[in-house]
């Protein structure tokens, strides 16, 4: 039995919809009373559909939102007693645009260095080191270091953004949607590094994703989200194979197979 | 038919070719901006001018001769030159004074600038940075701002304290700083939703951090272009305020007040106000040349 490493009890975010002092206050609950573990070294992927709040999660868990009530644990600590540089070590963010995630301005050798400065370390030898090992860990050509964001294609920029998500090693890597804007060849390259990084780095994964072939293939546990709730919990094999609830056995129905005679999945299907 | 044969020193080599420094690529690009070439050099033409002004000026500017008045310019049937541009209705060298009134426009336009620059770059970055509370305060500063006439305020608050350059300067960037501020609060507004701002905060940089080396280097080039406009606009503004006579004040040589000066013959000697309105339409057109090409050159999208 492995330790429980994220642990985020009844977990509430609310946003306030109205602009101006004298206006009437209107919420809108993006989370709504969520509970969650996550074991270290497992695969937990998020489902659900557009606007079901799996992001404000994730950013909860980030902690770069706070959330309205309820609690998240990091390793048995509250998340918002961790201090900022520390609880970066911990926790990192890959995100779903590899286009929106690099600031343009920056070399790749300085994107990738900055979680190094951040976290004090002043010394360039140490970071030529790190950043050069980390670079061939996540598959990048060391010419790279100088070039600028836009010269490399949407799956180099995301193994930049992974390499600069892991030269920390941090226990937790959230992955909001991380190959959705990638052509579907390197998807799969982009799938086949993540697993193995996790392996090899003995990583905690949160997968978020619209994908079910991807949160078939990569995750060990799923998670289904429908309305800022968590409906549905379970083995990536029972779920598949016993959907429990409604929500689930449609989302899994409207999967698009390769078999042409199947026809595009619609509501006549699942109704 | 002789063959051509290349030496070795003449084929660049692969590093050469490969291994251009960011700069060069920079300057390159510059070189081959024709908006920018122009505009960037007639505006150091300008500014070399206003510099060694006291070596290049043909007269001392405020030495008038009443007998020579109105004289005109080189190209005129009666020029002479002795005074290539002729001279105003004291006898003042016309050259003379528009050599040194480049030296005004240019310190009020730069110095008007950069005080508004900075309470409008801190105050829209702060607003589209923060959002919430901090965006609506500021906007409410920069609606009333907006509401004031520009020209009406300088010109009551130049009447309340009385003129001179510094106190033109202080009004100018006192009251001009609104463009900054709504540019670079809508520009911040967009960066801050970028992922890479979220990166940053998940890697533990501090605010100032991310403003400084995420935020910033990404609205510069609007900071760049609105920074110019403005201190065309500031010089415009002086020439203005000047002209009224609320401006700098005579005898030092100002563009605007020579156009103010010389109003009064401009049927008679059109030349009195041309010269100093074609001056101060050129400098105005290369601020904005250069901003504009300034812009165009370190585009992101440009860096191949």
């Amino acid at each position: 039995m492995s330790e429980v490493i994220i642990n985020a009890e009844n977990v509430v975010k609310d946003y306030s919809l109205s602009q101006g002092v004298f206006r009437k206050k209107e919420i809108l609950r993006a989370v709504d009373g969520v509970s969650l573990k996550v074991l270290r070294g497992e695969v937990l992927a998020l489902v659900g559909e557009s606007g079901c709040g799996k992001t404000t999660l994730a950013k909860i868990i980030l902690g770069l939102l706070p959330q309205t009530s309820g609690f998240v644990q990091l390793n048995g600590q509250l998340l918002n007693q961790i201090p900022r540089l520390k609880l970066a070590k911990m926790v990192q963010p890959v995100f779903q645009d590899p286009y929106s995630s690099l600031n343009p301005r920056k070399t790749i050798g300085s994107i990738i260095t900055l979680p190094l400065t951040v976290q004090g370390d002043r010394n360039p030898q140490t970071w030529e080191n790190r950043v050069r090992k980390t670079m061939d860990l996540v598959g990048l050509h060391q010419r790279m270091f100088h070039q600028y964001p836009n010269q490399l294609s949407g799956g180099q920029r995301q193994r930049v953004a992974i390499a600069r998500a892991l030269i920390n090693r941090p226990a937790v890597v959230i992955c909001d949607e991380p190959t959705s804007a990638l052509d579907v060849s390197v998807q799969s390259q982009i799938l086949n590094l993540l697993n193995e990084l996790r392996k090899e780095l003995n990583l905690t994964y949160i997968i978020i994703s619209h994908n079910l072939a991807v949160v078939e293939h990569m995750a060990s546990r799923v998670a289904v989200m429908y309305f800022g709730k968590m409906v549905e919990e379970a083995e990536t094999s029972t779920l598949f194979s016993q959907p429990k609830h409604s929500y689930t056995q449609k989302l899994l129905n409207s999967i698009l197979t390769p078999d042409p005679r199947q026809g595009i999945p619609d509501k006549l299907k699942t109704a | 038919m002789s063959k051509t044969t290349v030496t070795d020193d003449q084929i660049p080599s692969a590093e050469k070719i490969i291994a251009t420094s960011p700069l060069y690529l920079l300057l390159n690009r510059s070189v081959r901006h024709f908006g920018m070439t122009i505009g960037g050099g007639v505006l150091l033409v300008i500014f070399l001018m206003a510099i060694f002004a006291p070596y290049l000026a043909p007269h001392d500017p405020y030495d008038f001769d009443l007998a020579n008045k109105y004289i005109s310019p080189v190209w005129a049937a009666n020029g002479s030159w002795e005074h290539i541009l002729g001279t105003d209705g004291q006898g003042r060298d016309y050259l003379s004074r528009i050599i040194f009134g480049a030296q005004v426009s240019l310190l009020i336009g730069f110095a008007a600038m950069l005080i508004s620059g900075v309470i409008g770059t801190a105050l829209g970055v702060a607003a589209g940075y923060f959002g919430g509370r901090v965006d609506m305060v500021i906007t409410f500063l920069i609606t009333t701002r907006l509401a004031m006439p520009v020209i009406l305020v300088a010109l009551a608050v130049v009447a309340l304290v009385g003129s001179s350059m510094w106190i033109v300067i202080w009004v100018l960037g006192l009251l001009i700083w609104d463009r900054f501020a709504v540019v670079m609060r809508s520009t911040t507004q967009q960066v801050r939703n970028m992922d890479y701002v979220a990166s940053a905060q998940a890697l533990g940089c501090s605010t100032a951090r991310i403003i400084m080396s995420e935020i910033m280097p990404n609205i510069v080039n609007a900071l760049i272009v609105v920074a110019t406009l403005e201190v065309a606009h500031a010089v415009l503004l002086e020439a203005a305020l000047s002209f009224l006579g609320l401006g700098v004040q005579p005898p030092t040589p100002s563009w605007g007040l020579m156009i103010s000066e010389g109003k009064g013959m401009m049927f008679f000697k059109p030349w009195v106000i041309a010269i100093p309105g074609t001056a101060l339409f050129m400098l105005v057109l290369c601020i904005n040349l250069l901003g504009d090409g300034i812009r165009d050159v370190t585009a992101p999208e440009n860096r191949n």
